[in-house]
This record gives structure tokens, C-alpha cells and sequence, in this order.
């Protein structure tokens, strides 16, 4: 990766880092206000919604952004990051969602369109590959949360309801990974026209 | 009478760069004209933040493509089909697993089997 576009992905994460704290803070409050009232809409094992399970997940996601913070500090000193790093990001969050939607109602969970908010500013910074590789992530984990709910039951109630969920969801990141990448070629074609534009003036100039 | 040639060519050469952003078919068709530099030495996927200059223009090698690719693609397009039907009517959650990944091979598959069907022949 060259040194360009190295700074440009350190800058992506830097901002991902940045509202990932917000949504720790804002998401934490919710499930500490929710802890603090008894509301449990537990799904699954309902010993999962206490103290312990909150303050782990929100001690995860400190430490994993605590973590991301650091290197991508260091990144930023060597002018390198790796290309992993934003699968490794993307990975987590979607990790995160999953842990939260557990203990908020598990398919039913009002918090399940954070994965959205992860899949568009994925896509939109990175494409169509990217997009792709988060739907299937997303997959993984909304089925382990699902797997939660209703393990050792494998026939579950509103399946097809689950059918249009990932559906849409993968709708919604295959298509926003094609605007990304119709913007990419768009930038490439201006890109082309300019380079026309300069040698036909460096021609004009020359045969003057 | 020689910069009239120079000056029709030059403008070949700009009508052809203007078109080539829109999407063709050369890639299934390749035609190379005697004044068009071969592009294919540059490696435009350098991974430079480059626009991607083209949806076809990716620096691979241009080829033609057999006939019965469009069977292939046909045939992939219609697995991907009957596996979602399968899915939609399986109730068991773990065949989940599989949605994205089926609507992912029949897009694909779909959006080449279009190419392949409206290529000029």
C-alpha cells in the first residue's frame, strides 16, 4: 500500500474510531439505564442481562477501541497501516451489535440498524468488496445471536421474517458498495478527461 | 495535407478516449487499432487512490469469451434460484447462513449472463 492511500484508510478509521466512542457511550448509558430500571426484553438466557455481562461488553469495546487508538497512532507515525485492519474494525463492530442485541430482544431488538449504520460507512468508504465481505460477517453473527435465542430449537418462529431481514441487509450493502464504486469510476473518468485536457494543451502549446 | 491526416486522427484518438468511460464491450470483443497504445503494461490496480478508470478497464489481458459461457452463467443464475426456494422453504434458522451467499451468486450470475446476452456477436 502506498503512502497515499495508507493515509487516507488511517483517516477512515480515525473517524470510525470517533463514532464508535460516541455509540459506546450512547449504547452503554442505555443498557446501564436499562440494568438500573429491571427492564429485561432478554432473549434467550435471561441470567445473560446483568452487570456483568454489560460492564464486560462495554469493557471489550473500550479496550478494543482504546487498542485501535494506539495503533492507528503508531500507523500514523510509520505512515503504514495494514490492509486488514478494516476488516478487522468492521469485524468487530458487527461483534459488538451482536453482543448488545442479545440482552436488548435478540431478533426483536430495536438496536438491530446499528448494523446498518456499519455496513453503509463500510461500503461507502472502502466498495463493493468490502460490502460483501460485511454482509457475510454480519450474517455470522446475527446467527450466532439468533442460535442464542432459540438453541436447541432449530425450526424457529418468523423465518422467512429473518428471510427479508438479511436480505435487506444485503441489499443495502451490495448497493451502496455500487454507488461506491460507480463514484470511483466516475472520479477515474474526470481523472482520464483531465489527463486528455492537459495533453491536448501541452500539444497545442508545443505546436505553436 | 499531412496535419489535415494528423488533425482527423488526433480527433479519432479523442473521440475514442471521450467513449471509452462508458460502458463496452471490447473486453468480449477486442478490436486494436494501429494508432491505439496497447494500455496493458501499466498496472492500473497499483492500489493508488485512483478512480478505477473504467468498469472494464482494469489492466487485465483482453480475450474472447466462448459462446457457452452463457450457459454456464444461465445454469449458475438458475442454482442460485432454486437454492434461495430451497431456503425459503426450509424453516431451520442455520440455512440463513446460506442467503447472502445465494444472492450474491445470482446477482452475479445474473449480471453476467445480461453481458453475455447483449454482447455484439
Amino acid at each position: 500500500m502506498n503512502r497515499e492511500k495508507a493515509l487516507w484508510e488511517i483517516r477512515n478509521e480515525k473517524n470510525k474510531a470517533s463514532v464508535r466512542w460516541l455509540l459506546v457511550l450512547a449504547i452503554g448509558a442505555y443498557l446501564i439505564y436499562l440494568l438500573d430500571r429491571g427492564i429485561t426484553s432478554v432473549s434467550g438466557g435471561a441470567a445473560v442481562f446483568n452487570a456483568t455481562y454489560v460492564f464486560s461488553v462495554l469493557a471489550f469495546a473500550v479496550a478494543f477501541n482504546g487498542a485501535l487508538t494506539v495503533l492507528l497512532w503508531r500507523s500514523l507515525k510509520k505512515e503504514q497501516i495494514g490492509r486488514w485492519v478494516k476488516y478487522v474494525t468492521m469485524s468487530c463492530d458487527f461483534l459488538l451489535v451482536a453482543l448488545v442485541l442479545i440482552p436488548t430482544g435478540g431478533s426483536h431488538s430495536l438496536l438491530y440498524p446499528i448494523n446498518y449504520v456499519i455496513i453503509v460507512s463500510n461500503a461507502l468508504r472502502y466498495g463493493m468488496s468490502v460490502a460483501l465481505v460485511g454482509t457475510f460477517i454480519m450474517n455470522l453473527f446475527y446467527l450466532g445471536v439468533l442460535a442464542n435465542q432459540y438453541w436447541p430449537q432449530t425450526h424457529i418462529p418468523g423465518f422467512h421474517q429473518e428471510v427479508l431481514k438479511i436480505a435487506g441487509f444485503w441489499l443495502v450493502g451490495v448497493y451502496t458498495g455500487y454507488l461506491s464504486r460507480r463514484y470511483e469510476i466516475l472520479r477515474g473518468e474526470v481523472e482520464r478527461y483531465q489527463k486528455l485536457l492537459s495533453d491536448a494543451l501541452a500539444d497545442n502549446a508545443r505546436n505553436k | 495535407m499531412q496535419e489535415t491526416n494528423n488533425e482527423s486522427d488526433y480527433e479519432a484518438k479523442v473521440e475514442r478516449s471521450l467513449r471509452r468511460g462508458n460502458i463496452n464491450f471490447d473486453f468480449l470483443n477486442p478490436v486494436h487499432l494501429p494508432d491505439e497504445k496497447s494500455e496493458l503494461k501499466s498496472d492500473r490496480r497499483g492500489g493508488t487512490r485512483t478512480g478505477k478508470r473504467g468498469l472494464f478497464s482494469r489492466g487485465w489481458k483482453t480475450s474472447v469469451m466462448p459462446g457457452w459461457y452463457t450457459w454456464l452463467w444461465l445454469a449458475s443464475a438458475a442454482a442460485s434460484a432454486v437454492g434461495l426456494i430451497f431456503v425459503w422453504g426450509s424453516d431451520n434458522f442455520i440455512a440463513l447462513l446460506a442467503v447472502p451467499f445465494l444472492l450474491s451468486a445470482a446477482l452475479a450470475s445474473l449480471i453476467m449472463l445480461g453481458l453475455f446476452l447483449a454482447r455484439p456477436r
